[in-house]
């Protein structure tokens, strides 16, 4: 029988585990993990997080769960806290998430503001893809998952590569084989998400998510211009035919980042390691499209291994020594399931409460 | 019409028609420096040759072999291949290819080419037609893969550009041309358009 710290240790794997169908068993003899130093994790509890200088509820939220809004939820939790008056050691809880079906809605900039977006690449695939910041920048850099992508970017592919991009908060694109883009513009401005994106030639795979602001997207390619208002779709330009558009039955985008499996949804992220010490970028990226503060019925070990993954990622798997695969068997619940495809990714196991199952798929 | 009228008609249509038979010979191909089997190398040759207007011999040769991975960084595609190795610079690597291409069946054993003269289409549907198992049509069963009737079948299925066998293609209609072989050969076939 599984102690409840091998059973977190099982649920935080298979945050960054991808790969469905990968069988593996835990071994009962590895070293437990042990939580991290800055906040007490205990089983059956919220977390307890003790407050350091220069904490803010925002930036707490930021890095416990992706994101800032979130701050909102530990306010609620923490009905005596004054968040403009925050004392350092003094011990708050982190409340458990809410991972329901519904998107988080992104709040509009005050009148006038404009923030300038960016891109994460959440995957590559194939044997190499180029981007460089600009058309000013001589080098090209090869596209690494987590690559922090700016505004005015170029990227290629080759006959065999696939590039797939997480454009600001609510688009996602899949550049496919020989192809040519450019990322002219991603901003939001007041409650309008304004984004541009130039094919030059090639194929690509869009879809643009509803986050509760307008979406201003728009694909140009030398023949044509398309403004986006469905959610998902493939579009080609090249010599022969020009400009064209296609359905998506089978929409690789949503293959890659969102996979509707029996009503539940499941998210689907890259294996490489992180850039960012603390955090996946491609994670929080999701995570700032899909988490939302509400209450529910969440089991301890499920927020906190959601948390956990967000705050270290990769870094935890290593620390844990946990790279072995891990077979996954059916898991029935509310909430998303992460599973990651990769070449060395492993799917990880659910277990049922305090007993999760041994074994493999 | 004077006769002279019609002697200076039929010297222009003579001009025009030996204008139209000319193959332009260009300063170089992307494929002279841009020839290794690596895949930033490759990747380059790509993005230069989307930017050529007519697409030389050279450059038709090396993006065929990059298509069908007859070159390889390791070098193992030089096996029995005469005369220098396919991802040589310059005149070595052209000579190499033409080679190869003979050997595949893509142009005649006699035939020569130039290596900056642009690409005649016809030989390219041949060769596409050959290595992705295009087999068409009638014709193409009684006659085989000549150019004009390889170009037909792979216009008829939107795999060219309606061309005659003797035009150019242009960068962009090259990469078109080899990524709906590549797509055909993966069976990544768009879904039927759709109104939208």
């Amino acid at each position: 029988m599984m102690t409840p710290r091998s059973t977190l240790c099982c649920l935080i794997c298979s945050a960054v585990c991808l790969a469905p169908g990968v069988a593996g068993v835990q071994d009962p003899a590895a070293p437990q993990p042990q939580p991290p130093a800055e906040a007490e994790v205990l089983n059956d509890q919220p977390i307890k997080y003790t407050l350091r200088e220069g904490d803010t509820l925002e930036a707490i939220a930021e890095k416990w769960y992706g994101n800032r809004r979130l701050a909102e939820a530990i306010a609620a939790a923490n009905p005596d806290l004054d968040p403009a008056n925050l004392v350092v050691g003094a011990v708050i809880i982190l409340p458990r998430l809410d991972l329901g079906d519904q998107r988080v809605r992104i709040d509009p900039l005050p009148e006038g503001e404009v923030k300038i977006l960016q891109a994460v690449v959440m995957k590559v695939e194939g044997s190499l893809a180029l981007w460089r910041p600009s058309a000013q920048v001589p080098d090209w850099n090869a596209a690494a998952v987590n690559d922090i992508i700016p505004v005015g970017a170029e990227i290629r592919t080759g006959r065999d590569s696939i590039i797939t991009l997480r454009i600001g908060m609510n688009a996602s694109v899949l550049i496919d084989r020989n192809s040519r883009v450019d990322l002219p513009e991603a901003s939001q401005a007041g409650g309008v998400l304004k984004t541009r994106v130039a094919m030059r030639y090639g194929l690509m795979d869009v879809k643009v998510d509803h986050v509760g602001l307008s979406n201003d997207f728009e694909i140009k390619t030398p023949s044509a211009t398309l403004a986006v208002k469905g959610t998902g779709w493939r579009l080609v330009w090249d010599a022969i035919d020009g400009f064209q558009a296609f359905g998506v039955p089978t929409n690789r985008v949503r293959a890659i980042e969102i996979e509707y499996i029996n009503a539940l949804k499941v998210a689907l992220t890259a294996d490489d390691a992180s850039t960012d010490h603390h955090q996946l970028p491609a994670l929080a990226a999701f995570a700032q499209t899909y988490f939302l503060p509400l209450a529910g019925a969440v089991t301890p070990d499920e927020a906190e291994f959601f948390t956990m993954v967000l705050t270290h990622g990769r870094d935890l798997l290593r620390d844990l020594g946990l790279d072995e695969s891990f077979g996954r068997e059916g898991f029935t619940g509310t909430i998303e399931q992460f599973e990651h495809r990769g070449g060395s990714g492993c799917g990880c196991q659910f277990g049922g409460g305090d007993n999760p199952k041994g074994g493999g798929n | 019409m004077r006769s002279d009228d019609w002697m200076k008609a039929w010297c222009a249509a003579a001009m025009l028609l030996t204008v139209g038979c000319t193959r332009t010979v260009r300063e170089a191909s992307v494929a002279d420096t841009l020839s290794a089997a690596d895949a930033t190398t490759e990747l380059d040759f790509w993005d230069e040759l989307s930017m050529q207007d007519a697409v030389t011999n050279h450059d038709a040769l090396h993006a065929l072999m990059l298509t069908f991975g007859f070159l390889t960084e390791d070098g193992a595609d030089d096996e029995g291949v005469e005369g220098g190795d396919l991802d040589d610079a310059g005149p070595a690597g052209f000579d190499a290819k033409v080679a190869f291409a003979q050997q595949r069946g893509w142009i005649g054993a006699d035939e020569a080419l130039i290596a900056n003269e642009t690409a005649q289409v016809g030989w390219i549907a041949r060769a596409i037609c050959l290595e992705a198992g295009v087999e068409g049509g009638l014709s193409m069963h009684l006659f085989g893969p000549i150019p004009r009737y390889a170009l037909r079948e792979l216009t008829y299925e939107r795999i060219m550009p309606t061309k005659s066998e003797n035009q150019a293609l242009s960068g962009l209609e090259l990469i078109a041309t080899v990524s709906r072989v590549q797509d055909r050969r993966t069976g990544l076939v768009s879904a039927p358009r759709q109104e939208f």
